[in-house]
């Protein structure tokens, strides 16, 4: 999974849009991560498709997203994994 | 409101558009339309405005149009939709709100330019397709064999088009490279894109590989299109058309040569009226003439195609063009070659074709004279008149 797709999903527990998504991605990583709309609708498309987002309302043009069942699995089971990556990293901790 | 129209830069030079269109902008030149080749701009007070290119994936596309979803969460951003064509799309943004990129990571922007890259080759492909398609048609119906023989065929009759029509014959495979060349340039300039961007450098700021070129490019176009113009303009000046060629004085064989009276020309006379015509070229000069006697049952009737040729390679060349039969491949006899005095070659075939060939003139003759008359006695007039020390077309 990418970082911009780890992100989107993790900002779509709460459901939102577009410019919603980038803000709540911006404070969820501290600023550290920029996402821009080029990006974002990129991979909103791609993960429509493979069913981890649904679509909650459309107002206009505008379209609300969140996560679905899929997405959250998806997103604990890369959670896991790069949990497990940080673990097995800690032996970095010990070498100076 | 009046409109103004410029040439944009290529659809395949991302960074240039964007810069292209920023500068207008600071012109008071607001863009509007986006065309093939031309973009339209209204007048308006100079602003400050960011401009990006986003490439859509338009073969795929509903209604082969920007998803409006896409659209909005653009506009979400400050980035509004401008206008597009096919795969190039155009966002702007006032500088001063500050909008963000639509790619941060330089990575991200790859896949839309692989879109670019497959649509281009895509339509290299179709068009070498149709290429083929189209040779392999003219290859069926040809009659001459082999596909060696082939080739030679279409060479003969592009040799005898560039003597006879040498600007468009030279058009001819430039608009084919020009073409052939948009395509390749496409696919190398979007995978220079995608080197780059994989190298973390953003779009912005990669120098189009279309600029590096464009000094030359233009330069070369500019050379060959004015050379090209003045070849057409200096054809079409000198385009002269007589209706009785017996009037003019010629390096060709009349019927006044010969003492033939002609009856006045008959409209609807199913070989069509008198003519001598006459056009300079960069090689030298084409004459075509046609003449009959007119009367009821035709007993003599002339067609001459002079080339001066002052070339002598590309003089032999269409001699040996001219001794073939070159339509379809289908062959018309063997030529003969025959010694007549003052001439430098003569070639018989049909007891009634000739090619004569003397100093820079090929001449190709075809038809019929009285029966008295004999092959002979032509070659000798033609001889005559040719070996006059001077030689000047004058015009009745």
């Amino acid at each position: 999974m990418t970082e911009a797709t780890f992100y989107i999903l993790l900002s779509l527990i709460h459901p939102s849009h577009g410019y919603g998504m980038m803000q709540s991605i911006k404070e969820l990583s501290n600023g550290r991560i920029l996402m821009g709309p080029g990006t974002l609708y990129g991979v909103l498309t791609r993960m429509h498709k493979e069913g981890l987002i649904g679509l909650v309302e459309t107002e206009g043009r505008k379209k609300t997203y969140h996560i679905t069942k899929l997405g959250i699995e998806a997103l604990k089971e890369e959670y896991t994994r790069l949990k497990n990556q940080v673990e097995d990293g800690k032996i970095l901790e010990d070498i100076t | 409101m009046r409109k103004k129209y410029y040439f944009h830069p290529s659809s395949y030079s991302l960074s240039e558009i964007e810069e292209f269109y920023e500068k207008k902008a600071s012109e008071g030149l607001i863009l509007d339309t986006r065309g093939n080749f031309l973009s339209g701009f209204r007048k308006e007070e100079p602003k400050n405005l960011s401009y990006r290119v986003e490439v859509i994936d338009y073969d795929k596309l509903k209604e082969h149009k920007i998803p409006e979803e896409q659209v909005a969460v653009y506009e979400d951003c400050g980035w509004t939709h401008v206008c597009g064509h096919h795969h190039i799309q155009i966002f702007s943004a006032d500088k001063d709100t500050d909008p963000p990129e639509l790619y941060y990571q330089p990575q991200d922007q790859i896949d839309s330019i692989k879109i670019l890259r497959k649509s281009v080759s895509k339509r290299l492909l179709s068009l070498l397709f149709s290429w083929t398609l189209l040779g392999a048609v003219q290859f069926y119906i040809f009659a001459g064999g082999s596909f060696k023989a082939f080739i030679h065929n279409q060479f003969f009759i592009y040799i005898l088009y560039l003597v006879e029509f040498p600007t468009l014959a030279l058009l001819f495979p430039l608009i084919l490279v020009k073409g052939l060349g948009e395509y390749v340039f496409g696919i190398i300039s979007s995978q220079y894109y995608i080197t780059r961007l994989k190298k973390g450098i953003p779009l912005r700021k990669i120098k189009p590989f279309a600029k590096k070129l464009k000094p030359f490019k233009k330069g070369v176009t500019a050379v060959i299109l004015l050379a090209l113009l003045f070849m057409g303009i200096r054809e079409i000046l000198s385009y002269e058309k007589v209706g009785d060629p017996s009037a003019v004085d010629g390096p060709f064989l009349t019927l006044a040569d010969f003492g033939l009276e002609k009856a006045p020309p008959k409209p609807g006379s199913y070989l069509g009226e008198d003519y001598f015509k006459k056009r300079t070229t960069i090689w030298g000069e084409v004459i075509s003439v046609f003449e009959s006697d007119n009367k009821h049952n035709i007993s003599s009737a002339l067609f001459q195609d002079v080339y001066m040729v002052k070339d002598s390679g590309l003089r032999d060349k269409l001699v040996d063009v001219l001794r073939r039969e070159y339509i379809y491949g289908i062959y018309n006899g063997e030529y003969t070659e025959l010694t007549i005095p003052g001439l430098d070659k003569v070639y018989e075939t049909s007891g009634r074709d000739l090619i004569v060939v003397k100093d820079d003139f090929v001449i190709s003759i075809s038809g019929y004279l009285q029966e008295r008359i004999t092959q002979e006695m032509m070659l000798e007039k033609l001889s005559k008149i040719l070996s006059e020390e001077e030689f000047t077309i004058v015009s009745p």
